[in-house]
Parts: structure tokens; C-alpha cells; sequence
């Protein structure tokens, strides 16, 4: 029994050591931010929305001067993160990467909040969504595709990177035809379809197709953006082609509703910052992440436009 | 064999340097993530990411891709000492590397694991290096029909699985598949059995259901058993016995030509060449009853195979730029970042940069066996840890890994009803390995089963027009058969002998 | 002792003590609640078999197979070879373990993320080891595992746990 007891100055040391270093950290508590922050990631580590995530916390943590945590805080697609977010203490210390899906999810019923109920800090990336068909296949415009599925209703097969699809259903109602939706787990596995044949077009972002269409296995027919995309040029808009489809996704930075105007400030100035920081504009064009950095105000009314825009779609979701 | 002087090539950027460093680094930080339970490959690879921005392309790739296959590796350890799966590839060592533990053979089980690995490990990277891209350009044809048809055949085997009492089986395999039903479903998004939950919208965790079944009930049970249990298990020799390295060596050999097959098709994981390889030794041995009690074909061949697995799953990624799994998804992505495109150009375009991951890839496998086989007789010693220190160990460490998988205190919860449930289930005699391989199959199953089903525009006969997908389903079927005969044949054994080691 | 020579009231006595009866009794009452909720969901879709196809056949199946298992629990029960319900409960010597570790772990959940993961790893580890040691060993030995597994996860490996408004 020496050995044990042998181990309890040693022990007892290490605590007081470890005690004194904690404290020292948590006294400074003047002006903030004053300790590490921690931004919430509400989908898991590896995906498109923790990549931007941890770049733009990186950016920030050199601007704040303040180390910035990612926690990845998954459940509910989204819902379980967001939700704590929105619910942590209004003081600036937790901070939350918000998506599109902080539109779709109460929309849909699945979320314990309101699209609304959050402060919206700042905007860093929109990705608009393209079509794409194999490139051995025989539709060369999107025109093409568009007339196949009207003189083939409900034939063509779509290779859906998530269930429900709302790129597809927003495709579908405006531009008034009729497919096959085959969902999958992922763009990835989605895309596997098309080039084994057996589905016959897709609706991805940029940073899932890029490979692929350099490798020219897959050929982008149009974007369902305002304007051409960076680094597809060659890619007519739908607007360009007479549709008026918007659509993408976003990803930016939104805190609870009680955090006082000064923390916002510092935040909103941080996350302005860091969208121009040359390390994440280099890490979001390798990666063909949009960079679109929106104020405050712009942001909540993009929000607000979105949620027009899903209306027609949840409730056609919700009439299937 | 015009890939032998640029893999030469590969090999002089491999060792140049700081290389040889990063891949220590990977392989070294990959053991560490297989071996904490919560913490996989995918959570390594995406937390490390970051800190690679900074750096070349060459050593982030190698560092990187360490810490995928070093993860293989690592697994091993908790499922054989612990009897917790460390990630979710190593359940199937579960069966047979802690019995082996229990016996004082841990040494062996992770020495052989070891071994298995590494060839299985080296051999895929000889695939890669040769026979890669035309079987990629095949394995595009495997589709939903055929991923159905082979997940049939895997469900068919755990039936195989299931020990003496078909219906206890039956009951753990229905269960499992019912806790993989919970969430979001895949066809339409329909919330199903979440009862309003937020939590349970995404489903259960695979992790965090094998550490409650698995790692807090044993701790439970342990706990009884104390009092009765005499001597504290030995380490034993490394190496298995002279007799036992014919077999051993055969289950390593098919487990790394199974491994490598799975690996090139978009979608599987390493779970499936586990469940399959184990299966297989299991049916092939001349003695079936000894697997569950420490059968050494048990190990090496699932943790042969999954390595094997992660050699073949890399073609994919190389040659027609598809990540089959969501780590290598995530590896996929560092490739974009460091400005390399992965695909049918990455080896015309960069070729020195594929050679030398590939290289070091080969440099990183001896790595982790030198590692291992001295590591093995360190960690096979945690084994023989009095339970006054093992059993709060494993507890803190479950409880952080289930923490970690989702950053909630809900994961905790869940984890320990689970623990419950297991120490239950292990009190009335059902067996708890079908409920965790049905539950990882279920998903995937309901999945591809949908995914055809629109295919064939609703039409069940579609598989007929699929030959690989109808012969696959044939053989399900004659191997469901024939179990089930011999099942009725042994009826009276089957109840007069129903407990299940 | 063959089940025909009992009296019925014996055996009926051993069926309520029968864990296999009862087990089977909460997997029917669980397919069931499956059973249940499946039918408020689409059983087919106009492309294949929707939401609530393989639930209902499963709940289904479920429930079949939880009669049998009922049914045979009840005839080892009628046997006399079969596991007690009261052999479910931990017995004497291991109930103290077994009952510290459950109340730590549910402890460690409720307050983990008020207190911080040091204070509630504690609890837990000092929980499962006090009666094993010393008071002050098991006490020390438990705040510095826990102080060594945040420094590791959090600093080694960028993983963060839960802390208190101090940082631990």
C-alpha cells in the first residue's frame, strides 16, 4: 500500500496546480470578450457546415484575440444545436453557426423555436444549387432536360442528396414538371447514381460537383442563382435561361435574442473581419464555398425572404 | 507494372523529412481516436483539419489518411480488453478478442489483430497500386438493387450468428431493427417513433447503443462475478500457438480479399466486411461452438478485413473521386482544400502527390505494427488491472466517449438505459451482438430496398431484370433455408441447451 | 420434476416469478406501442412501400415472436430451470457497486453541465471507488482523473466537455 499512498502529495499537487492555472483565467473579466467563446456547430464534425465553422473560428479567434471553440452539437437535424444556441446565456460567450435549415425546421414543425426568435449576427457563405447530368448523357442544356420530362412526366429519375428534397420540390413547382425523386443519404452516394446511369440528373452545390466536373464525368446545366457562380462560368443561370429559381443554402452567425447591443457589435465587426481574413477566403475558394458576407440587417431580411420562398414548397411536402 | 518507379519515387517523398514525422504523427493519433470509444476516425479526421490548413499538401494527406487507417488498428485494443467497441468496425472482435482476454490470451487476440492488419492493410495498398481503377470503373454498377441484395445476405449471416437459440436471436436481431427504424425516415423525412423528441429526430447512436450493451453492462455483471472470480487473467504470449497459425493465417487471407472487394463499393462501410468475415470463418471452421469463447479466426479475420476495407475504400476516391464512406468523405475534403482534386486526373495531375500518400501509406502499416506487437503486451496488461481501478476507468471513459458522439448530456442517458437493458439481456440469455449489427444494417437496408423499389417504378420484380442483385437474394435465401432445416432437425437440442456463452 | 405433476397454483406462482415472462410481456407491450405508431404513418407511397411499411411488419413480427418467447419462457417456467424475476435484482454482495455506479452516472448527467465536468466526473469516479479504498485516496485519485481527462480531451485533442461558468 505504499505505492498508493506515495501518490497523493503528487496527486494533490497536480490539483492545486491545475486549480491556480483555472483561476487566473476566469478572473479578467472586464471587457469582452474576456474568455474563449464557444460557437456551436449543430451538425457533426466533417461536413460542409462544421468546415466553414472552423475556418471562419479560426479567422475569428485572430481578430477577437479570444480563443474560439467549435462545438459540434448534433440531434434533429439541426434543431437540437440551434436550440441550445438560441437558449444558452445571452452574453456572448456562445455563439451559434445558424443554416438554412434554421428557416425549413420550424416550418416544418420539427423545431422547438421560431426562425425569428434568433439575433442575427452576420452572413458568411451562400451556396446556390446546380443541376447536373452525366456527361454521357443527352441532355447537353437544361432546356433539354426540362422538355425530356415533359414529354416523359414523372420517367426521369432524380438522385436527391437528402429527404425531402426541397431544391427538387422548388425545381419541380417552377418549372412545372414532373420526376422521380430517388433520395439518398448524402451527395455523394447521389451522384454515384448518375454516374453508374441510373439516375438521370441531380441538384448539388458547387464544392460536391467541383471534382466531378473537372474530371468532366459530370456536366453542370444550370445554376439556381441571380448571378453566375465563380469558377463555373460557363454555367448559365436559370434566370438567364427565363426561370426565376432561386435557390442554395447559408451558413452564418446568430446569437440569442436577449445579447446586448455591444457584444453584437463586437461580434458583427469580428465576423466582417474574418469574411475578408485572407486564410478563410483562400480555405472557401479550394473548397467552392461562396463567400457572401450580409450586415445584420441584411441577413435577417434574407432569412425573411427564404421563408417566402419555402412557404409553396413545405406545404407541398406536407400535402404528399 | 509501369506503377513501380513512380511508387519508388512515392516512397523517396515519403521518407523525406518531415514526412515520415506527420505520418508517425497520423498513424500514432489515429490508435488514440480507435481506441476511445465516442472518438472515431471521422471526428479525428475533421478536428485535425484545421491545423493542416497551414501545411503542404503532401504531409497533410499523409497525416491525414494515418489517422483514418491507424484508427483500424486502435479499435481493436478496447473491444478485446473492454469489450466495448472502440469504433464501430471492431463490434465483431468483441465476439471472440474478450473471451481470448478472459482466458488470459489478450495478448494474442491483439498480437493477431496486429498481424491480420497489417497484411490486410499492405495487401490493399498493393491493390491499389495495381489492380485499382478497373474495378473501381465496375464497382459504379453496384447499385441499390445489388446493395440491397448484399445487405440481405449479411442479415442471413447474423442469423447465423445468433447461437443456439434461434428465437432469442430472432428477438435480438427484431429489436435491433426496430431501434433502427427511430428518426427521420429516409424516403420521405417523416418523423418516426421520435414522440416528439428533438433528440431522436436523427436516431439512435450507433456508439453510444454498443457502449451501454456492451461496456456498462459488463461492468455491472463484473461487478456480481467479483467475489467468484479467482486468479486475474495473464497476457499470455503474442503469438498464437504453432497449430493455431494454419487457420489464423487462411482467416487473414480471406479477410483481407473480402475487406478490399467491399471497400471498392460507393456506400458500404467497414462494418460489413467485419460482419461477413466473421461469418464466414464461423460457417468454414471445423468446430463452429468454439467462436464466441475466444476462437482466434474470430479476430483476425473481421479486424483483417476491415483494414482491408479502408485500403480498397481509398480506389474509389482515387480513380472516379467518389468517397464511399463519410471518413473518407471528410478526406475528400481535405484534398479539395489542399487544391488537389480527387479523380481520374489526380494521377495524372498529381501523380507525385498520390505515389507518395500511397507510399507512406505502406510506411505507416509497418509503423503501427511495429507500434502494436510491443504495444500489444503493454495493453494486454491493462487487462489484468484489478476491477477496483478497471471498472471506474471504463465507466468515465464510456461516459465521455458518449458525450463526445453528439456533445449532449441526451447521448449519457440514452447510454445508460441501454447499460440496463443489457444487464437484463444478459440475465435472461438473449444475445446482444445481433441487436448492434441489426441495428448498423436496418438503415441501410430500409434504404436500399426504397431506392430500388422506385427504380423498378414500385415493381417488386424489378431485381429479377438485375442478375448480380437476384443471385445475391438467391443465395440469401438458400443459406436462410438451410439454416432453418437444420434449425428444425436440432429442435430438441435447441431448447434442452439454450444457455449461450 | 415435470410441470404435469405440479399443482396449477405452483405453476401459475412461477410464471409471475418467471424474468422470461416478463421480459416477453414488456416486448409485446413494446411492439405493440410500434405496432401503433406504424399506423399513423403512410403505409405506402405511389412509388413502393412508404414510411410505415417495414415498422408495421416488424412491430408485427415482433409480436409474434414475443408470444412465442412467452410461451417457451413458460414452459422452463413450468420446468423449473428458468431464470427467477428476482434473479434479475443485483444480488447483495455486487448491489452496493451496481447501484453506486447507476446513481453516479445518472448524477453526473443531471449536474454535469451546471457544475462542470471536474466536479461531476469526480462524484463519479469517487462514487465507484470509495468503498475500495481509502476516503482520501479514492477522493484524490478521482479529481485527478478527471482533471487529467479535461486537460487531454481539451487541450490534446481540441475536444471540449462540458465546464462551469470557471472553465472547469
Amino acid at each position: 500500500m505504499k505505492r498508493k499512498l506515495s501518490l497523493l502529495p503528487a496527486g494533490l499537487l497536480a490539483i492545486s496546480a491545475a486549480f491556480s492555472a483555472f483561476t487566473t483565467t476566469a478572473q479578467a473579466a472586464d471587457k469582452y470578450p474576456s474568455k474563449p467563446i464557444q460557437l456551436i456547430v449543430p451538425y457533426a464534425a466533417g461536413g460542409g457546415t462544421d468546415a466553414v465553422g472552423r475556418v471562419l473560428a479560426e479567422s475569428m479567434k485572430n481578430i477577437l484575440k479570444q480563443d474560439v471553440v467549435v462545438v459540434n452539437k448534433t440531434g434533429g437535424a439541426g434543431a437540437v444545436g440551434m436550440n441550445e444556441g438560441l437558449r444558452a446565456k445571452p452574453d456572448g460567450y456562445t455563439i451559434t453557426m445558424v443554416t438554412r435549415e434554421v428557416a425549413i425546421l420550424p416550418m416544418l414543425g420539427q423545431a422547438p423555436f421560431k426562425t425569428l426568435d434568433f439575433k442575427y449576427v452576420g452572413n458568411v457563405n451562400v451556396d446556390p444549387e446546380v443541376v447536373v447530368v452525366s456527361s454521357e448523357s443527352s441532355y447537353k442544356t437544361i432546356e433539354d432536360l426540362i422538355s425530356a420530362m415533359k414529354a416523359n412526366p414523372g420517367k426521369l429519375k432524380f438522385a436527391a442528396a437528402s429527404a425531402p428534397n426541397f431544391y427538387g420540390v422548388q425545381f419541380s413547382i417552377e418549372a412545372g414538371v414532373n420526376f422521380v425523386t430517388v433520395p439518398f443519404q448524402g451527395a455523394a452516394p447521389a451522384m454515384t447514381e448518375i454516374l453508374g446511369g441510373r439516375s438521370d440528373f441531380g441538384i448539388y452545390n458547387p464544392g460536391e460537383i467541383k471534382a466531378q466536373v473537372e474530371a468532366g464525368k459530370l456536366r453542370p446545366l444550370a445554376v439556381m442563382a441571380e448571378k453566375r457562380v465563380e469558377g463555373l462560368k460557363d454555367v448559365p443561370t436559370f434566370k438567364e435561361r427565363g426561370l426565376s429559381i432561386f435557390c442554395g443554402t447559408y451558413r452564418g452567425i446568430a446569437v440569442p435574442p436577449q445579447t446586448s447591443d455591444e457584444v453584437t457589435k463586437v461580434l458583427e465587426n469580428a465576423v466582417a473581419q474574418a469574411v475578408k481574413d485572407p486564410k478563410f477566403v483562400e480555405f472557401m475558394n479550394k473548397s467552392f464555398l461562396g463567400i457572401e458576407y450580409k450586415n445584420p440587417a441584411d441577413f435577417k431580411a434574407m432569412v425573411e425572404a427564404d421563408m417566402k420562398v419555402l412557404q409553396p414548397v413545405v406545404e407541398s411536402i406536407n400535402k404528399k | 507494372m509501369d506503377s513501380i518507379m513512380p511508387l519508388l519515387d512515392g516512397f523517396n517523398t515519403a521518407m523525406m523529412g518531415w514526412n515520415l514525422f506527420y505520418c508517425l504523427l497520423g498513424v500514432t493519433i489515429g490508435m488514440l481516436v480507435g481506441i476511445l470509444p465516442g472518438l472515431g476516425p471521422t471526428t479525428g479526421i475533421a478536428l485535425l483539419l484545421p491545423i493542416t490548413f497551414s501545411m503542404d499538401a503532401i504531409p497533410a494527406i499523409i497525416m491525414l489518411s494515418g489517422i483514418y487507417y491507424g484508427a483500424m488498428y486502435g479499435g481493436t485494443v478496447t473491444s478485446v480488453l473492454i469489450n466495448t467497441p472502440g469504433e464501430a468496425a471492431s463490434v465483431t472482435t468483441c465476439f471472440d478478442g474478450y473471451p481470448m482476454a478472459r482466458q488470459g490470451r489478450a495478448g494474442t487476440a491483439l498480437g493477431v489483430a496486429g498481424i491480420g492488419s497489417f497484411i490486410g492493410g499492405t495487401i490493399s495498398m498493393f491493390g491499389i497500386v495495381f489492380i485499382g481503377p478497373p474495378l473501381a470503373e465496375m464497382a459504379l454498377g453496384f447499385g441499390p438493387p445489388e446493395f440491397f441484395a448484399l445487405m440481405v445476405v449479411g442479415l442471413v449471416m447474423v442469423v447465423g450468428l445468433m447461437g443456439k437459440s434461434l428465437l432469442r436471436g430472432l428477438i435480438s436481431m427484431l429489436i435491433g431493427l426496430s431501434l433502427s427504424l427511430v428518426g427521420m425516415d429516409p424516403l420521405t423525412g417523416n418523423l418516426r417513433f421520435t414522440f416528439g423528441e428533438p433528440n431522436l429526430v436523427e436516431g439512435l447512436d450507433f456508439v453510444v447503443i454498443s457502449m451501454g450493451l456492451f461496456g456498462i453492462s459488463e461492468v455491472m455483471i463484473g461487478m456480481e462475478q467479483a467475489m467468484h472470480l479467482g486468479a486475474l487473467p495473464k497476457v499470455g504470449k503474442l503469438l498464437p500457438e504453432r497449430e493455431e497459425w494454419l487457420p489464423t493465417l487462411k482467416a487473414i487471407g480471406r479477410g483481407t480479399g473480402l475487406g478490399f472487394l467491399i471497400g471498392l463499393i460507393p456506400g458500404s462501410n467497414s462494418v460489413i466486411p467485419a460482419i461477413l468475415s466473421y461469418s464466414i470463418e464461423k460457417k468454414l471452421a471445423k468446430d463452429p461452438s468454439r467462436f464466441g469463447k475466444g476462437a482466434i479466426e474470430g479476430v483476425a479475420g473481421p479486424e483483417t478485413a476491415n483494414n482491408s476495407y479502408c485500403g480498397g475504400a481509398l480506389i474509389p476516391l482515387f480513380t472516379i473521386g467518389i468517397p464511399s464512406s463519410p471518413t473518407i468523405a471528410i478526406l475528400f475534403g481535405a484534398f479539395i482544400m489542399h487544391g488537389l482534386t480527387p479523380g481520374p486526373m489526380l494521377f495524372q495531375n498529381n501523380a507525385n502527390f498520390v505515389w507518395a500518400v500511397i507510399a507512406s501509406m505502406f510506411i505507416g502499416n509497418v509503423m503501427l505494427l511495429i507500434m502494436n506487437l510491443p504495444l500489444a503486451r503493454i495493453w494486454g496488461k491493462v487487462a489484468m488491472i484489478p476491477p477496483a481501478f478497471m471498472y471506474p476507468g471504463i465507466v468515465i471513459v464510456s461516459v465521455v466517449g458518449a458525450y463526445c458522439t453528439g456533445n449532449r448530456i441526451w447521448d449519457i442517458w440514452v447510454m445508460i438505459v441501454f447499460g440496463v437493458i443489457g444487464y437484463i439481456m444478459k440475465k435472461i440469455d438473449i444475445p446482444m451482438a445481433p441487436i448492434v449489427l441489426t441495428f448498423v444494417l436496418g438503415k441501410m437496408i430500409e434504404n436500399s430496398l426504397v431506392q430500388s423499389l422506385i427504380y423498378f417504378y414500385g415493381s417488386p420484380l424489378g431485381f429479377l431484370g438485375r442478375p448480380l442483385a437476384c443471385g445475391l437474394l438467391v443465395v440469401a435465401l438458400v443459406i436462410f433455408v438451410a439454416g432453418a432445416i437444420a434449425g428444425i432437425r436440432n429442435k430438441r437440442g435447441l431448447l434442452a441447451d439454450d444457455i449461450d456463452a | 420434476m415435470r410441470g404435469a405433476a405440479r399443482a396449477p397454483l405452483l405453476g401459475g406462482l412461477a410464471l409471475i416469478k418467471n424474468a422470461g415472462v416478463w421480459a416477453g410481456v414488456c416486448l409485446l407491450a413494446y411492439s405493440g406501442v410500434l405496432f401503433q405508431q406504424s399506423l399513423t404513418l403512410n403505409y405506402s407511397n405511389p412509388m413502393g412501400p412508404g414510411p410505415g411499411f417495414l415498422p408495421l411488419w416488424l412491430s408485427g413480427i415482433l409480436f409474434v415472436v414475443s408470444l412465442c418467447y412467452i410461451w417457451d419462457s413458460a414452459k422452463s417456467a413450468a420446468q423449473d430451470e428458468s431464470v427467477k424475476l428476482a434473479d434479475l435484482w443485483p444480488p447483495a454482495h455486487a448491489r452496493a457497486d451496481i447501484f453506486l455506479m447507476l446513481g453516479g452516472l445518472c448524477i453526473f448527467a443531471l449536474v454535469v453541465e451546471t457544475v462542470g465536468f471536474v466536479v461531476a466526473a469526480t462524484q463519479l469516479i469517487f462514487l465507484m471507488t470509495m468503498r475500495k479504498f481509502k476516503w482520501y485516496f479514492a477522493l484524490a485519485s478521482s479529481v485527478l482523473v478527471a482533471v487529467l481527462l479535461l486537460v487531454a480531451f481539451q487541450t490534446l485533442l481540441g475536444v471540449s466537455l462540458p465546464v462551469n461558468d470557471f472553465g472547469w
